[in-house]
């Protein structure tokens, strides 16, 4: 049910709520943050302690719509889209049970937008606000977009912000609840001015009379005047594309002020009067359980709060962070099991292994087995074990009131992708209703799949438990190398042989990779859903990108799981840039060993589908762009791959020297077709990161165990890619559609594989695993 | 100890050797400094003392106290009228569209200002070797090239 609340804002709080895009602060609710000590910081307090600040004009009961998607994380979750992920699909809407709130309306004629994604850099709340202010022909200037928390309705899978499917997903749900709210506005308008709907045109939150412009009224203004309850419009009609103002347009990003201002506020940022600091006391060894704990003189140390030793955890909170940290790390504490292995282990498990039986064919036609030959070619590729590396490590501020022994209640803001996650996790942890806690999103400081499953929540809250007070606890790199989780090693095994025709005749493709995304079902479901993945024998997320896209005629890809002692998961892509990694750079030797351009060889394997012609434009359109007929200057060379993924196309071409043995990328070609992009400059924006993503993977990227622990602590162990490195990119966005698909992530599809092909046609050394093996180019 | 920050005095009680990024953040709510790595490597956590960048998470609170500290909160100038008027590089991080995420966002403006101050005309070269140990996780790195180029000119035809 989506109720349209309409409150009055005083003049004051207008004014600070336009120059204030602070945006999980509500600027109808409260005063804006002053994260300043000279001011006391509120936001932490619920909205509802103002309310007396307000006029409701028109309390609840204005208006009730069922607008929603539906889908929960965990094994249900898995279970009703495997499917669909394999298939590169978007999980589909649907209608939710509970009720949520889009908007509210307010009597100044402001507009507050509550987006339910959460905004980790991708752009997300401009591009879902744009589709709401377009249909609702709201006006953008007073129009605002304020994060959704988890009391605000909307249900997990849809806060959820994962897998490049926010926009796919929300496009026709925020469409309709916009074009009711505008429907019902207008009827309000036609009554109002004695006419019919029909007569009134809607444009810039104003509702006029199309013969005479000057008899209108506000949004706000019909607001303000509503006697008794709202009926909504039934059946609002959605815009024609061709009446669009926002939607294609490239607006620019309504975060982007206090991003260049430092006013931006993120988990690692959240502020509450009286908080604390809260630190957590590590294992040796990953996954280690801790057997018993002494807090010794650590309980005395100046600054120490309380020592928190319970259930398997033990940590510290005080008043300063610098003494939580070292405190944390002197209280004696004895592990018991966890890994032991290093990373040899790890590369010798990561292996398609010679027996099939455990294997699953998630693709086949044809018959590969009778089809086999002398001439076959056969590579293998792997892929390194790789953290997120978002750059603002992983915190928490937890405010746990409690009475007597009794939890209240408990708030929690955190850069999460996951809230409902947090709030599952937390209830857990702590044995509280989940009724009892609100999870507060702020902006995430990039997210990459590592802010599913969120460990720091709990901590804070543990603690926060413990002290009665506002406890915030914000990771440290060395803890984010070592304590989380992380990109699963892959390792891939391909055979195929091309025709005396110069056709591909047969394709075998065979995966091995660690858990992607059921790791989460165990996470998020309990040992029950833990024991039903383990029995289900593949993964969806590492089937990401694995579904080849060529018309060959004996075809079959095959996925073996691998199950590694520590966690791993979701990182941008899933299984994404490995796959595509492998066959990209697979099918160039195919070519190569026909003694095909390998443009032209991929131009021809694609099938006559509505598909396979998406690919064809996009590597059209890419070859035009990088001039792929024209030879490149003396000592560079190009090479290409594309991808699907999301629903999007990409295609991308590479142009590389070698330099003294260094490899220099100078330029990247990306054409890429989203069906429609609702905002252009975003969408670009989101391929030329993915691409820069790809290559710090290519270049640098890569975790080893010892002894049951990561060795890299920080980003001197695990540099990233950085600006001399950076190569020009140029990408174009095509249209074949009137709805949009994903853009976060379909860039590092074939950026490694674009790479390694040039590197081959250069140099006639194959790179076959990630990072690539540059010394070999010395 | 006294920290003079963006032209305000404010009095910090804290260990000498506490690092000033959590004195900024923690103690004075500053949190538009921010912190990816606490090892002086990524960049995110850079500030100005007496016009000159530091990396705010390896310098002891005391490395600054009576020296001016500018962080990204005192980059922008308040004009007589109340409004803010953007650093150029803050204008043309805005026009090019450069921040994703944004966390590293901070330390890339205020590297880049203290560097144009001393090149006001550079290469392409200069601004990747300027910005060569500032980290963007979400790779807005082309943008950011582009926006120091345009923040440079509009520098150059200010003055
Ligand atoms: S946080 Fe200071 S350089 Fe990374
Ligand atoms: S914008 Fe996210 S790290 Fe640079």
């Amino acid at each position: 049910m989506l109720i349209v609340s309409l409150f009055r804002l005083s003049s004051k709080n207008i004014n600070r709520a336009i120059t204030n895009h602070h945006f999980f602060q509500d600027p109808t609710m409260s005063e804006p943050i002053q994260n300043n000590v000279n001011e006391e910081p509120d936001f932490g307090k619920r909205p509802k302690a103002k309310s007396s600040r307000r006029t409701f004009l028109i309390s609840a009961g204005v208006g009730v719509l069922v607008v929603g998607i539906g889908g929960k994380l965990g094994w249900e979750y898995l279970r009703k889209n495997v499917t669909a992920i394999a298939e590169k699909r978007a999980p589909s809407a649907k209608v939710p049970d509970e009720p949520f709130a889009w908007f509210t309306v307010n009597a100044d004629n402001t507009i507050v937008f509550h987006v339910p994604k959460i905004e980790m850099g991708q752009g997300i709340h401009t591009s879902l606000a744009q589709i709401a202010a377009d249909e609702l022909d709201a006006d953008w200037n007073t129009f605002h977009v304020v994060q959704a928390d988890t009391a605000q309705g909307f249900d997990g899978g849809t806060q959820n912000t994962f897998g490049s499917v926010s926009v796919a997903a929300l496009y026709a749900p925020i469409r309709e609840a916009s074009a009711t709210v505008r429907e019902t506005l207008r009827q309000a308008a036609a009554r109002r001015l004695n006419t019919t709907a029909e007569n009134i045109v809607a444009k810039n939150s104003v509702m006029a009379l199309r013969t005479d412009a000057t008899k209108r009224l506000t949004y706000g203004e019909l607001v303000a005047g509503q006697q008794g309850k709202w009926t909504l419009a039934k059946n609002a009609p959605l815009k024609a594309a061709k009446d669009f103002t926002m939607i294609g347009k490239s607006i620019p990003r309504v975060d982007i002020r206090d991003k260049v201002t430092g006013r931006a506020i993120y988990g690692l940022d959240a502020r509450l009067p009286n908080m604390l600091y809260g630190a957590v006391a590590r294992a040796p060894r990953y996954g280690a359980k801790l057997k018993s704990a002494q807090a010794g003189e650590v309980a005395t140390m100046k600054g120490v709060v309380k020592v928190v030793i319970e259930n398997g955890f033990a940590g510290v909170v005080a008043e300063r962070r610098s003494i939580a940290r070292a405190a944390a790390a002197l209280i004696q504490c004895e592990w018991e099991g966890g890994v032991t292995q290093s990373q040899d282990a790890f590369d010798a498990l990561t292996h398609v292994p010679d027996d099939k039986n455990n294997a699953v064919a998630i693709q086949e036609h044809g018959s590969v087995g009778e089809h086999r030959a002398e001439r076959d070619v056969i590579a293998q590729y792997k892929t390194s074990i790789a953290v997120h590396a978002h750059l603002e490590p992983q915190a928490a501020l937890a405010d746990v009131r409690i009475k007597g022994k009794i939890v209240e209640g408990i708030t929690i803001f955190a850069s999460t992708q996951t809230p409902s996650m947090v709030c599952s996790m937390v209830a857990e942890a702590l044995g509280v209703d989940k009724e009892k806690i609100i999870v507060k999103p702020t902006y995430s400081g990039g997210g990459f799949g590592r802010r599913m499953g969120f460990d720091v929540g709990v901590e804070a809250a543990l603690l926060s438990r413990a002290v009665g007070k506002p406890v915030h606890v914000g990771w440290t790199r060395e803890e984010e190398m070592r304590y989380g989780f992380y990109r699963p090693p892959t390792h891939h095994v391909l055979r195929g042989n091309v025709g005396s025709d110069g056709k591909i005749a047969t394709f075998e493709h065979e995966i091995a990779s660690g858990d992607v995304l059921l790791s989460f079902a165990s996470f998020a479901g309990g040992a029950v859903a833990g024991a039903v993945a383990d029995a289900f024998g593949v993964d969806p997320g590492a089937l990401v990108g694995a579904l080849s896209e060529y018309d060959v005629p004996h075809l079959r890809v095959l996925s073996h799981r691998v199950k590694l002692p520590f966690l791993t998961a979701s990182w941008r892509g899933l299984g994404l840039m490995p796959n595509v990694f492998a066959r990209e750079s697979f099918i160039d030797e195919l070519a190569h060993s026909a003694k095909k351009d390998p443009m032209q060889f991929r131009l021809e394997h694609l099938p006559d589908t509505e598909l396979g012609r998406r690919y064809r434009a996009a590597l059209e359109q890419v070859k035009k762009m990088s001039a792929w007929n024209t030879p490149p200057e003396v000592g560079r060379a190009r090479g290409v791959a594309f991808c699907l993924q999301a629903h999007t196309v990409a295609a991308q071409v590479a142009e590389v020297s070698v330099t003294d043995g260094r490899l220099k990328v100078h330029r990247v070609w990306a054409a890429v077709d989203p069906g429609m992009a609702v905002n252009p400059n975003g969408a670009i924006a989101q391929m030329q990161g993915a691409i820069v993503m790809g290559l710090s993977s290519i270049f640098h990227e890569k975790i080893s165990f010892k002894n049951g622990i990561a060795e890299a602590k920080n980003f001197d162990d695990y540099p990233l890619l950085t600006l001399p490195q950076v190569p020009d990119i140029t990408v174009e966005l095509m249209t074949s559609s009137d709805v949009p698909h994903g853009m976060g992530e379909v860039g590092i599809g074939p950026i490694a594989a674009a790479v390694g092909n040039a590197l081959f046609a250069l140099t006639g050394k194959r790179m076959r695993e990630l990072p690539f093996a540059l010394e070999a180019l010395a | 100890m006294e920290l003079h920050i963006n032209g305000k005095l404010y009095t910090v009680n804290c260990d000498a050797s506490e690092m000033l990024v959590w004195v900024l953040r923690d103690d004075l709510g500053l949190t538009g400094t921010k912190m990816g790595c606490g090892a002086g490597i990524c960049g995110s956590c850079t500030i100005h003392i007496n016009g000159t960048p530091v990396r705010s998470c390896i310098t002891p609170a005391s490395a600054a106290a009576g020296l001016e500290i500018t962080t990204i909160e005192g980059l922008a100038t308040i004009l007589p009228d109340g409004t803010e008027k953007l650093h150029p590089l803050q204008q043309a991080f805005i026009d090019e569209q450069v921040p994703q995420c944004g966390w590293c966002m901070s330390g890339q403006i205020m590297t880049a200002a203290s560097f144009l101050k001393g090149n006001p005309q550079p290469t392409a070269d200069d601004i990747d070797a300027a910005l060569a140990n500032n980290y963007c996780r979400c790779g807005c790195y082309v943008r950011i090239r582009t926006a120091v180029e345009r923040a440079a000119e509009a520098l150059q035809e200010a003055t």
